[in-house]
């Protein structure tokens, strides 16, 4: 999956760049983080440029050649201001994010239990349903259930706008946790049960700490998907909701060539990306604090 | 502890049943032998007796009552599954301290009783390491800790020794032995090898293809197998297909064979003849020339293969193109190609019904 893989080309990349790796692979790495990087490059120039027009490698006037002498402020100057709305966005967006996942997880966790587990009448139905968000397009799930939330009341409220970012967000955490499931092997459960832990207890002490990294993947991919979303947050927000995508739509939407203020929005709205990325690292790399010794594992042959 | 009884356990999971029409009764305080084929429904009867499955049909009693309503938690089952299953994200003191913890014990009272069971597996120095520091033997041995740390009435253990290696495993079965004599737990034990079986049972059954085939004392089964397909499995022995010729004479591939037992009467009768290794004895060379007068079962052979093992020699000698195997003390060395007879005690001879037919 994306982040698992985005987890280990952050590693791999640090392990490259420490030089562990072969040197063909450091090469690849090197290639893939350049293709990953060089669309950021322009962006970064450009967020601090005023007047950049095409042909020209470079802008040829910078933002602080013409600080202060606008009439308001622009660029990061603006984004930065209480005006741009920014930390509103910013807050919606995590926010959020952070309930489409709790929410993916809580209904994810125990539906890819059964689907993993158990052979069930319908269950080719149910996971053809988990397909249907990535084959319909967004714009038609986003239309029905627009109307359905205008009579609910849901229509411009926060639950409305975490429901619909459910509809795409459920099934990627629901994938990612069944291949948990499958990868965990119902053993564990078994020799619980036979140790006498009840259901409860298998759940508490087994089988949720085994699959927390498996959550935690799912959880952030759910993160992704809720921060990513424009469509459906412009419709269910009926304007009233901002979040970074539909804040940074909107800027588009006034036109004209990429203004500095638009770069420096795009290059924020790839923030919690960037940095759950590195979060992800961080969390995978602590949760493996116990490392086996490092002559392998027969360090003695005991008794 | 307590007696354990099966009666008429029938298994399917998709397809046929992969066990039927099982009987099993392990005396209170025994240790019982499971010996079969890989796929002969070994676990699936262990894991039916742990409630870990339920069977089709049939009931499982633990001292005369039934048990198939009481889910695994309550049944008082101690198991060491065929891989090891530590919980990876705890200690071996953790894991070994897992079944206390359900019961509600403060881990402080716990302590004691985990670093008793650790020191009967030998592994105090172990109780801060994570199952991935451990060698696939120290992990099975903590399973078998921690399936003991409660001190339930019925033990059952699938294969627990597989990942060991001969001396490891020797040390192993002694140690399940004390453990089991000291706890007098009842205790089922699953396994492919013979030694194992019946160094370590009471009481062992062969298992063929979903029930039992014979059930008795290991040196029963070794020494009177009732069917073909029971000595087959255990090996060790010379199949000779052939016909009841009048009682205590059978004809067989390599000719005549006189044998003591008489127990199937009628004449014509299809039967095979099982002759252990060991009791297929080497006479040295042959006295007189071939064809004249011999002894009873006595017959010429070639040497053809000669395999030393601890304790024995092995040869594959060849009767009138017939191969058969036999073991003698190392006390003389026969030589690949030689001519050689070999003898039979007619009281060695076992006589089963039916044709040996390999599959
Ligand atoms: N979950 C399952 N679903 C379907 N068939 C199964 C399942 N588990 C086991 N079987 C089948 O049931 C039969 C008995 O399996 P079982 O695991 O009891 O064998 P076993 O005697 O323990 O073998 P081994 O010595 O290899 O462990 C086998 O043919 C196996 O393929
Ligand atoms: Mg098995």
């Amino acid at each position: 999956m994306g982040t698992i893989e985005g987890t280990r080309l952050v590693r791999t990349w640090r392990n490259a760049a420490l030089g562990r790796a072969h040197p063909a692979a450091r090469i690849f790495v090197v290639v893939m983080f350049v293709a990953f990087a060089a669309p950021f490059v322009p962006l970064v120039v450009a967020s601090f440029s005023f007047r950049w027009h095409w042909p020209d490698l470079a802008p040829t006037q910078w933002l602080w050649d013409v600080r202060g002498t606008t009439p308001f402020p622009v660029g990061w100057d603006y984004l930065f201001s209480p005006a741009s709305q920014l930390g509103a966005a910013f807050a919606n967006t995590v926010a959020i994010g952070v309930v489409v996942a709790i929410v993916a997880l809580i209904v994810g966790v125990p539906a890819a239990h059964v689907l993993a587990r158990y052979d069930f009448r319908g269950k080719g139905l149910a996971e053809f349903f988990l397909l249907l968000p990535i084959i319909v397009p967004q714009i038609s799930i986003g239309i029905g259930m627009l109307l359905l939330f205008m009579r609910l009341g849901l229509f411009r409220t926060y639950p409305g706008i975490v429901l619909a970012h459910l509809v795409p967000a459920l099934p990627y955490a629901v994938r990612i946790l069944t291949a948990v499931f499958q990868n965990l092997d119902p053993g564990y459960e078994e020799a619980a049960r036979t140790l006498g832990a009840n259901r409860l207890a298998r759940l508490r002490h087994v089988t949720l700490p085994l699959i927390a990294r498996g959550m935690a993947t799912a959880g952030l991919f759910a993160f992704l998907i809720s921060s990513n979303i424009f469509l459906l947050t412009f419709l269910m927000s009926g304007g009233r909701i901002a979040t970074l995508p539909t804040m940074l739509f909107s800027h588009i939407e006034s036109g004209g060539p990429l203004d500095a203020t638009t770069a420096g929005l795009v290059l924020i709205v790839s923030l919690p990306g960037l940095f759950f990325l590195l979060i992800a690292d961080r969390a995978s790399e602590l949760s493996l604090t116990v490392k086996p010794p490092p002559d392998g594992r027969r360090m003695e042959s005991s008794p | 502890m307590s007696s354990i009884t099966l009666t008429g356990i029938t298994k399917s999971y998709d397809g046929p049943p992969v066990v039927r029409d099982l009987n099993l009764h392990v005396e209170t305080g025994t240790v019982f032998g499971l010996l079969g084929p890989s796929g002969c429904g070994k676990t699936t009867t262990l894991k039916m007796i742990a409630g870990l499955l339920e069977p089709d049909a049939g009931d499982i009693r633990f001292d005369g009552a039934s048990v198939r309503t009481v889910p695994p938690e309550r049944r008082r089952i101690g198991m060491v599954f065929q891989q090891p299953l530590l919980f990876p994200h705890m200690n071996v003191e953790q894991n070994v301290g897992f079944g206390l913890r359900m019961q509600g014990v403060r881990p402080g009272d716990a302590l004691p009783r985990v670093r008793e069971c650790l020191a009967m597996v030998q592994l105090e120095r172990f109780a801060r390491r994570y199952p991935h520091q451990l060698s696939g033997g120290q992990q099975q041995r903590v399973a078998l800790a921690r399936a003991v740390v409660t001190d339930p009435v019925v033990l059952l253990l699938d294969e627990p020794l597989s990942n060991l290696d001969t001396g490891l495993r020797e040390q192993m079965r002694r140690l399940i032995r004390q453990v089991q004599e000291r706890l007098g737990i009842t205790t089922i034990f699953v396994t492919h090898d013979q030694d194992e079986a019946s160094e370590l049972s009471d009481c062992m059954a062969v298992m063929l293809d979903g029930s039992l085939a014979q059930t008795g004392r290991p040196i029963e089964l070794f020494m009177r197998p009732e069917t073909v397909a029971v000595a087959r499995f255990l090996g060790s022995t010379n199949l000779l297909s052939g016909r009841l010729r009048a009682p205590g004479l059978l004809e067989t591939l390599i000719g005549p064979l006189a044998t003591s037992c008489t127990d199937p009467a009628e004449p014509g009768r299809p039967v095979t003849a099982s002759i252990r290794w060991e009791h297929l004895t080497i006479a040295g060379k042959p006295a007189e020339p071939a064809g004249s007068g011999r002894a009873t079962n006595s017959f010429r052979a070639v040497i053809r293969d000669v395999v030393f093992g601890p304790g024995r020699i092995r040869y594959t000698v060849e009767v009138d193109g017939v191969p058969l195997v036999a073991a003698t003390p190392i006390e003389h060395e026969y030589r690949r190609g030689e001519t050689i007879e070999v003898r039979i005690a007619p009281q060695r001879v076992r006589v089963l019904p039916g044709e040996d037919r390999p599959d």
